[in-house]
């Protein structure tokens, strides 16, 4: 019984304090951040988010703890990530096409951009289609024309829904006028597999991978603003226009919009920060990831323009 | 089939055993489910103007719960062919002590975010180990304390993870 | 190939790598003896700090915390009943039955035996046998995935103790709770009800956690007399296991090696399955297979040894094509290339001592364990000592902790409670729930792999599988005779021999 008043006496007082404590904290951060990342383990996101998680705390002044929310394609972590107090210690480590594409195409609990607001973009991703190196496609002109001879033939194998090969792959294959078969798999790794092992027609993959690959894989084409491959030309040298941006992975980092703004300014200066980092840069290029900065508020209009091409792209996929 | 002579049973009429009704329960609801797919299972996109490819996702439900219709209906019939007494009874469950514990457990479960985890595992273990009889003071702050308090200090300071910290509210933290 | 690997194994001994093994082991062994903790988080906790390591000392360390942790689930399995890992869940049926006669020293042993033996034989192979292994998993395709996966299914409906209705019904019980949530291939809702913390689908983890730890305990709380009373023995943890009694398992213990090999070779089906295998294979072979969750030494070996095993051949496809076959190997891959090491056939022709150097730290981690390990058992077992009136409310604690902590769910919590009822309310009624396991987990791959299948066959299924996929087609006619055989043999021996 005692415990009960004693509790009961603990909760008023308590009460009254919690109204006071949701004032301002004096010096943001005060205790450990955690970065959701709505993805699996072993990605490469995870990984980025490793290096990060390593880096960053010698510059945010508190530790980095990385907490994997996987489920829903993403949803899962993003609909935590909105539920949390917006207090800047919970930031989310996602990538554009969970950001700005599925709300085109799912029914979201949350609204990205109402509930969301950028700190950085740490990197970009460019993807590029590859063949084996026995394959009869020896240029991408030759996959095309294939494709539009036999519409629905070709196996194009990516890593999963609206994931880092899908969406640049159906993005140029759409903007081609081409149809091919999307098969998905379970990430990187098993679609490179499919591919090697003849199951699929083309695939796409990272420069480390194909770096990995050796001799055995051909790449063809680079969906992305500037070439990543020794003479390997990118989209729009291939005169496939307006896929470029949209069809690069961006990976970012997001916080609740209505977090304090001297709070997300702390947040973003540590980020910038640490893209002078020596570790940082020497573990992302082991990793084979560029470090393409890019500060909250530019990448704020990037997500616009992104939202209106995956409009427009969802309703061209579903409306044709 | 053995010849069970069963007193008790030719005195209240059919006894069904636990066997026919978990199969009797188990094919209603497969047969739920199975007229729930269409309702349940969002419609594919369309990709590429093709209409959806490939295997479309009522065909598993369906053919899952059709199949566990049949057999539950398989295990009905089994059931009314044994009549041996396999020992499948709840009796022993309906105990006072089991009830605590599964309430309890609901109960922690209900309480481990709001109150934060050190306190409602302190809460439960203190609770079940004096309703199980522990009485010395000591060896029930260590385990209602201590334990959870160090869980929480490995798990959340040196693994990384996160465990519901105790909640704003509470004064002193 | 020879110089490679001796170049490569002396790579590896030398004093800080073995002693970073060592360390990742004993970290491995208390994460992994953690109901909750997987060992796949535990790899990525701790991937960090093997960036800022040599390669030869960081990578052999992750390896270690690995089989530490493949180990130190099955701890808690014996010890309490909760599995530290889903592949310990197997070691579940047995374990806690030999603690509860003052054995579980020897059933922590045994373990070991068994693990450390499973793992090393596999590994030996692995090194031996690597390029035949990876043929193996470049053929594996979706359609064999199809083939291999509803063989399974079948394999352990049919081996499940007692009624086989009763089996079938709780494997498609389990396939059916693996479709709530969203559908593998189009992440489309399937059974919500509209209900979003769902979609997510319902996880294995507390769904094991609540079918297998939950009953022990409230088993444990309805013979409440036992509660109170503190054991009279001396030493509770029991005996040390005994040569002869582990030579009685070697029977087990070698088919469960093969078995668990042969799975890990396979991409995408795993330790848990191997383990469950494992555990049925023995019992299926057995005289005395009643006697097979009582507390049989055997039914603690068995898992065990499988669900090491599988530790070998997982490596293949990673260091072979660079691609990882499941979560663990897809952090050594991190782990690899944070070092700058790109595995796949670049590497291999180029730098194949580094390759090598990592398949003989493998071995070098496995007879650490056994040191490891040994040492460590009696710390564990006084776990047992502990008062029953506090155990079980502990016992609690750490189920719950395990399960939050894995996905930071609340509903999970939940799950874990109405698993834990109905995995009481199961035992109780004699309903066996591990095909509900087994449909659970092997469905989703399952329905993904058919999904594949019918993508890239155009829609022309039959045709494809006749056509293009030879080893689809072996299978499907190899397997059913092979299982015919085996069952027609085991029918004919307990006819021929009366039983005791």
């Amino acid at each position: 019984m005692k415990k009960l008043t004693r509790l009961a006496g603990a909760l008023a007082v308590g009460a009254a304090l919690a109204v006071s404590a949701t004032s301002a904290k004096a010096e943001f951060p005060e205790k450990p951040i955690t970065m959701i990342i709505p993805l699996g383990a072993g990605g490469s996101h995870d990984l980025n988010a490793r290096v990060i998680s390593s880096v960053l705390p010698s510059y945010l002044g508190q530790p980095v703890i990385v907490k994997l929310m996987p489920g829903a394609s993403g949803q899962t972590g993003t609909a935590a990530a909105a539920a949390a107090p917006a207090d800047g210690y919970t930031i989310l480590f996602t990538h554009n096409f969970i950001d700005q594409l599925q709300q085109h195409v799912a029914k979201l609990p949350y609204d990205p951009n109402k509930d969301f607001v950028t700190v950085v973009r740490p990197n970009t991703a460019t993807p590029t289609l590859i063949v084996r190196s026995d394959s009869k496609f020896k240029s991408l002109e030759d996959v095309l024309a294939y494709s539009k001879a036999n519409p629905g033939k070709l196996s194009f194998g990516h890593s999963g829904n609206w994931g880092a090969f899908m969406v640049p792959g159906a993005m140029m294959f759409s903007a081609a006028g081409v149809q091919p078969t999307l098969v998905p798999h379970k990430g990187g790794g098993p679609a490179m597999q499919a591919l090697l092992a003849g199951d699929v027609d083309v695939s796409m993959g990272f420069n480390s991978t194909i770096d990995g690959q050796g001799d055995k894989v051909r790449p063809l084409v680079s969906v992305g603003n500037a070439r990543v491959l020794d003479g390997v030309p990118t989209v729009e040298e291939k005169g496939i226009t307006g896929v470029a941006n949209s069809g690069t992975m961006h990976r970012v980092v997001l916080v609740r919009r209505d977090t304090p703004p001297e709070v997300v300014a702390k947040l973003r200066m540590a980020f910038a920060d640490m893209q002078g980092d020596k570790t940082y840069k020497s573990l992302l290029k082991k990793l084979g990831e560029n470090t393409e900065f890019m500060d909250g508020p530019d990448y704020e209009k990037v997500r616009e323009e992104q939202s209106a091409k995956y409009k427009a792209f969802a309703a061209s996929l579903s409306g044709k | 089939m053995s010849s069970h002579s069963d007193s008790s049973s030719a005195r209240s009429g059919f006894q069904p055993s636990a066997h026919l009704v978990v199969a009797i329960i188990s094919a209603l609801i497969a047969a739920a489910m199975w007229l729930l797919v269409p309702y349940q299972v969002d419609k594919p996109m369309a990709m590429f103007g093709f209409g959806a490819k490939g295997l479309d996702p009522k065909v598993f439900p369906y053919l899952v719960t059709a199949i566990w219709f049949f057999v539950s209906v398989w295990n009905i019939v089994e059931a009314f062919r044994q009549q041996e007494d396999d020992g499948a009874t709840l009796r022993g469950s309906m105990s006072g002590s089991v009830i605590v514990t599964v309430l309890a457990s609901f109960a922690y479960a209900f309480a481990l975010e709001p109150l934060g985890f050190v306190i409602s595992s302190g809460l439960v273990v203190a609770g079940l180990s004096i309703y199980f009889g522990a009485r010395e003071w000591l060896p029930i702050l260590v385990c209602a304390v201590g334990v959870p308090g160090l869980i929480f200090f490995v798990f959340t300071g040196y693994l990384h993870v996160s465990l519901p910290p105790v909640p704003a509210w509470i004064p002193g933290v | 190939m020879l110089y490679d690997l001796l170049d490569g194994l002396a790579m590896v001994l030398r004093m800080d790598t073995v002693a970073m093994t060592a360390l990742g082991l004993v970290l491995g062994i208390f994460v992994g003896s953690l109901p909750g903790f997987t060992t796949v988080m535990a790899m990525a906790v701790l991937l960090p700090v093997s960036f800022f390591l040599d390669p030869l000392i960081g990578l052999p360390f992750l390896i270690g915390v690995y089989k530490g942790g493949i180990y130190g689930g099955s701890i808690p399995a014996i010890l309490v009943g909760i599995p530290g890992t889903g592949a310990s869940v197997a070691t579940t049926f047995d374990g806690p039955k030999l603690t509860k006669q003052g054995k579980s020293r020897k059933a922590l042993e045994m373990a070991l035996a068994a693990s450390v033996f499973g793992d090393t034989v596999s590994s030996f192979l692995t090194i031996f046998l690597i390029g035949p292994i990876a043929l193996i998993a470049v053929k594996i395709g979706p359609p064999e995935l199809v083939v291999v996966l509803a063989f399974s299914m079948i394999i352990i409906a049919a081996t499940t103790g007692g009624d086989i209705a009763k089996g079938v019904l709780m494997l498609l019980i389990g396939m059916f709770l693996s479709m709530i949530g969203q559908d593998p291939i189009g992440a489309l809702n399937r059974f919500t009800f509209d209900f979003f913390a769902i979609q997510a689908g319902i996880d294995l983890l507390p769904m094991l956690i609540g079918l297998f730890a939950i009953p022990e305990i409230l088993l444990a709380v309805e013979e409440r007399t036992k509660l109170a009373i503190k054991s009279a023995n001396l030493r509770p943890e029991g005996e040390r296991l005994r040569w002869s009694e582990l030579m009685q398992c070697r029977r087990s213990i070698l088919r469960s090696t093969w078995l668990g090999a042969s799975i890990g070779a396979v991409p995408g089906v795993g330790q848990v399955v191997a383990a469950f295998m494992g555990y049925a294979a023995a019992k299926n072979a057995s005289d005395t297979p009643e006697k097979y969750g009582t507390g049989e030494l055997d039914g603690v070996a068995a898992p065990e040894a499988a669900n090491n095993a599988v530790n070998g051949p997982t490596m293949v496809p990673l260091l072979t094509l660079g691609i990882p076959g499941d979560n663990i190997t897809a952090i050594l891959l991190g782990a690899l290339v944070a070092q700058g090491l790109r595995p796949g056939p670049e590497l291999f022709t180029s730098q194949a001592p580094m390759v090598y150097a990592l398949l003989c730290s493998m071995i070098i981690a496995c007879i650490l364990l056994a040191v490891v390990g040994y040492l460590l058992i009696p710390v564990f077992a006084r776990v047992v000592a502990i008062r029953r009136a506090f155990l079980v409310p502990l016992t609690l604690v750490f189920a719950v902790a395990g399960t939050y902590v894995y996905r930071s769910n609340p509903l999970d919590l939940m799950f874990l409670m109405g698993f834990g009822l109905f995995g009481y309310v199961a035992r109780k009624l004699k309903f066996d729930v591990t095909p509900l396991v087994m449909g659970f987990i092997l469905t989703p791959p399952l329905e993904y792999a058919f999904g594949q299948t019918v993508l890239l066959s155009q829609d022309n299924v039959t045709n494809f599988i006749l056509t293009e996929r030879p080893v689809a087609l072996g299978m499907i006619v190899i397997i059913p005779v092979i299982m015919g055989f085996v069952w027609w043999r085991g029918r004919h021996q307990r006819k021929s021999a009366p039983p005791a």
